[in-house]
Parts: structure tokens; C-alpha cells; sequence
């Protein structure tokens, strides 16, 4: 692949809004990853979580052209990522209140990993982790309203 | 004991039939990954001994007499935002069967099933989201065919409508079938026939009712349900309409 491509193809990956793209042929693995993880401050903002970072500063492995400029300096929190709520409802940590927390600070989660309950119109809904790593921060109180897109987790990838 | 024989395409094909067990709801949980397991699988119990109801709250059946069973199945196509509607196709396929038999058959909001303002059966699902890619349901129903009596006030059985005693083996298939139908047109799209057969079955739509809403009591008329399933309210006398969650309203019902 040459660098014309590997730029177009970041370009695309940049407008799709996906977080991480892996990308593995015979020759080659490129893993772009974007750093733009969104504020922790509860409620989310609904628009698409603009990067702070005017390009999205891929991080390119296994890529003869390095990043035009050297990434800004990014706090400790941006590296960390987020459970969110896909709906509104009530956030449960337990699935009943004689259980314990579904997951706790310091928990390692993985895909498909149970880490809290979102009831909505005496609908309980299991939400399952989509990403791996150690839970730093839960960042709503038990029972307490939820809105969409409303980051629940705070998580760091190990 | 239990066979669906040739009335449903894919509900009850598999039955899981434990004659005591803690919860259905539990149960499907447990097994919900098991590939053994397809869409569309039944758990059925005679007696169970924690059923769930609402969040902390219990539901009490007696031994044999009442269907408890949960339902397992893959609505991969539900958006989180239209949820509601799974809630709304299982009350109405439940309100369907019994209308069978007979007539004043209500759905209470949310989801509750009310022969005239008796209530004779719930439903309790729980869904498991990746995201928000729903992965499975658990529709947990119960619902009293021929118990004849109740601790619990404004209760009632299909036994108590219609003056007899109801075979569960081979009322089975009729209720599965008809929570097919209801599922089918779901998964088919059927989104505003749904919403608008909820409507015309919901107990006191368009009827002046007494609430209570924290420790306020308030009349109001039942306007609506919004997509999301909060209770649309217009509170007499200031003709404001009010939104409400499951548990921030609660009917007062007039004296018996």
C-alpha cells in the first residue's frame, strides 16, 4: 500500500465515526485508532463528540510515514473509554437488589461482560460491555435516571 | 406433558418443562447462550418458587394451576428507542388468547392484563444489549388460568370469567400461537398497527381516573402512550397533559 492510499484510507476511517479500525493483508497491518474519547462530565452531549484534536491524530503501526505533527499533549483521561447507555431508564449496578454490583471499580471487563441494568417501562435491560478493560470510574449513582448515550463507565484498556 | 404440536412455527418447538423451579426468567437466562437452545424456546414450570415481578417485587402463583412460563427470544431487530414495543406485541398476543374466551379483556398500562379491572396477568422481560445491538429477550408471562382464589385483591383467573376449569396442556398452543402472531408482525414491521391495537385495549384510555403521583392525587383522562411507553396523562382541571414513568403514577381505584 503505498502512502497515498494509507493517507486516503485515514481520511476515510477520520469521516466514518468509527473509534478503531484493524486492517491486515499479507504485507502489511495498519491499526488506527482515534483519540478521541468523549468528556466524562454527565449528561452526554448528544452531538457526535468532536475531537478536541483538529485531525484525529491516528496513531499509524507498521507505517513508513510518520504523523505529520507529534500528537498534543492529552490528559491522563483521554485514554480512557466509556460503557455508555444506549436508552433511557433507570441505572441498576445489580440485577436484583439482594445481588451485589454487577461490576466494581477496579473489575476487568470484557465483550459480553454484564456491567449494570437499565430498566425502562418495567423492560430490564442487561448491558453488556463491548470493550475490554478495567472499570476506573462509575460515573452515575445506583437508581438514579439515565439518558441516552449517557456515559455509564469509565474504562481503561489494558 | 407440554407439545405445541403444529399451531406455531417457532415458538414452543423446544420446551424446557421443570415441574419446580425458582424463575423461569432465570432459568432462560442461564441457558440463553446455549445453542441448544433456539429462538423461541419455552421454560414452563408448575410451581415457582421466586417469581419475579416488577423490580423487588414478587409474583405469587399456585402450584399447577396458572401458566408461569418465559420465552426465549432474538429481536436482534429491535432499536433500543422502540423497545417498548416488544412489551406491547407480548401484551397483546397474551390479551389476544384469552379473547378466545371472552370479551372485557384490557391491557393496564404498562403492561399488565386486565379482564374488566381484574388483573389476571403479567409480564416481566428482560433483554440483553451489546451496545445497542439487542442479543436476546427473556419474556417472562404469568398468567392465571384456573386458581380461584387470591390473597392479593383485584385478582382473577380465566377459571373465574367463565365458570370452569381449563386444561394447561391443551391450552398451551393457543397462547403460544397467538404470541407468535403478535411477535411475527413485530419482527415484520408492524410497528404503528401495534401501537394503535395497544391503544384501542388500553383499560381507562380516554375514561376520567383517579391517580396518585408521589403524594399528590390528580384526575385525569389517559390521552396517549408516547413511543418510549410513558403514560400520557391530561390532568383535570388546568387541561395540562403530563408524562409519567411506571412508577411515579399509580391508579386509585374507586371502592368495590
Amino acid at each position: 500500500m503505498e502512502t497515498k492510499e494509507i493517507q486516503k484510507l485515514i481520511d476515510f476511517i477520520a469521516q466514518s465515526g468509527l473509534d478503531e479500525v484493524n486492517i491486515e493483508t499479507a504485507d502489511l497491518k495498519i491499526k488506527v485508532k482515534r483519540n478521541a474519547t468523549p468528556g466524562v462530565a454527565a449528561p452526554a452531549p448528544v452531538a457526535s463528540p468532536a475531537p478536541s484534536i483538529a485531525s484525529p491524530a491516528p496513531s499509524i503501526a507498521a507505517s513508513a510515514t510518520p504523523p505529520a505533527e507529534p500528537k498534543p499533549a492529552l490528559t491522563d483521561e483521554t485514554k480512557y473509554l466509556t460503557i455508555k447507555s444506549p436508552m433511557i431508564g433507570t441505572f441498576y449496578r445489580a440485577s436484583s437488589p439482594e445481588t451485589p454490583a454487577l461490576v466494581n471499580i477496579g473489575d476487568e471487563v470484557k465483550p459480553g461482560k454484564p456491567v449494570c441494568i437499565i430498566e425502562a417501562m418495567k423492560l430490564f435491560n442487561e448491558i453488556e460491555s463491548e470493550i475490554a478493560g478495567r472499570v476506573v470510574k462509575v460515573l452515575v449513582e445506583n437508581a438514579t435516571p439515565v439518558e441516552f448515550d449517557q456515559p455509564l463507565f469509565l474504562v481503561e484498556p489494558v | 406433558m407440554y407439545d405445541v404440536g403444529s399451531k406455531t412455527l417457532f415458538l414452543g418447538k423446544k420446551i424446557l418443562y421443570l415441574p419446580t423451579c425458582h424463575s423461569t426468567n432465570d432459568i432462560a437466562a442461564e441457558i440463553v447462550r446455549d445453542a441448544t437452545y433456539p429462538e423461541g424456546t419455552l421454560i414452563i414450570t408448575d410451581q415457582q418458587t421466586a417469581g419475579r415481578g416488577q423490580r423487588g417485587h414478587a409474583w405469587v402463583t399456585s402450584q399447577g394451576q396458572n401458566f408461569t412460563l418465559s420465552l426465549l427470544l432474538k429481536p436482534t431487530f429491535l432499536r433500543p428507542e422502540a423497545s417498548f414495543l416488544l412489551s406491547q406485541a407480548v401484551a397483546l398476543g397474551v390479551r389476544n388468547y384469552l379473547q378466545r374466551y371472552l370479551k372485557s379483556v384490557w391491557v393496564k398500562w404498562p403492561n399488565d392484563i386486565y379482564i374488566h379491572d381484574y388483573k389476571a396477568g403479567g409480564i416481566l422481560i428482560e433483554n440483553t444489549w451489546q451496545g445497542s445491538r439487542l442479543t436476546h429477550s427473556v419474556v417472562g408471562i404469568g398468567l392465571n388460568i384456573n386458581q380461584s382464589t387470591f390473597e392479593a385483591p383485584r385478582a382473577t383467573s380465566l377459571r373465574l370469567e367463565t365458570g370452569q376449569l381449563w386444561s394447561l396442556p391443551a391450552e398451551l398452543p393457543w397462547l403460544l400461537q397467538s404470541l407468535e402472531q403478535y411477535y411475527l408482525r413485530l419482527r415484520n414491521g408492524a410497528e404503528a398497527a401495534i401501537r394503535e391495537e395497544y391503544m384501542s385495549c388500553l383499560l381507562g384510555y380516554q375514561q376520567a381516573r383517579a391517580f396518585r403521583a408521589g403524594d399528590e392525587v390528580l384526575t385525569g383522562t389517559i390521552v396517549g402512550v408516547s413511543t418510549a411507553g410513558r403514560l400520557r396523562v391530561e390532568v383535570v382541571p388546568e387541561g395540562r397533559i403530563r408524562e409519567f414513568e411506571v412508577k411515579t403514577i399509580e391508579w386509585i381505584w374507586p371502592a368495590d
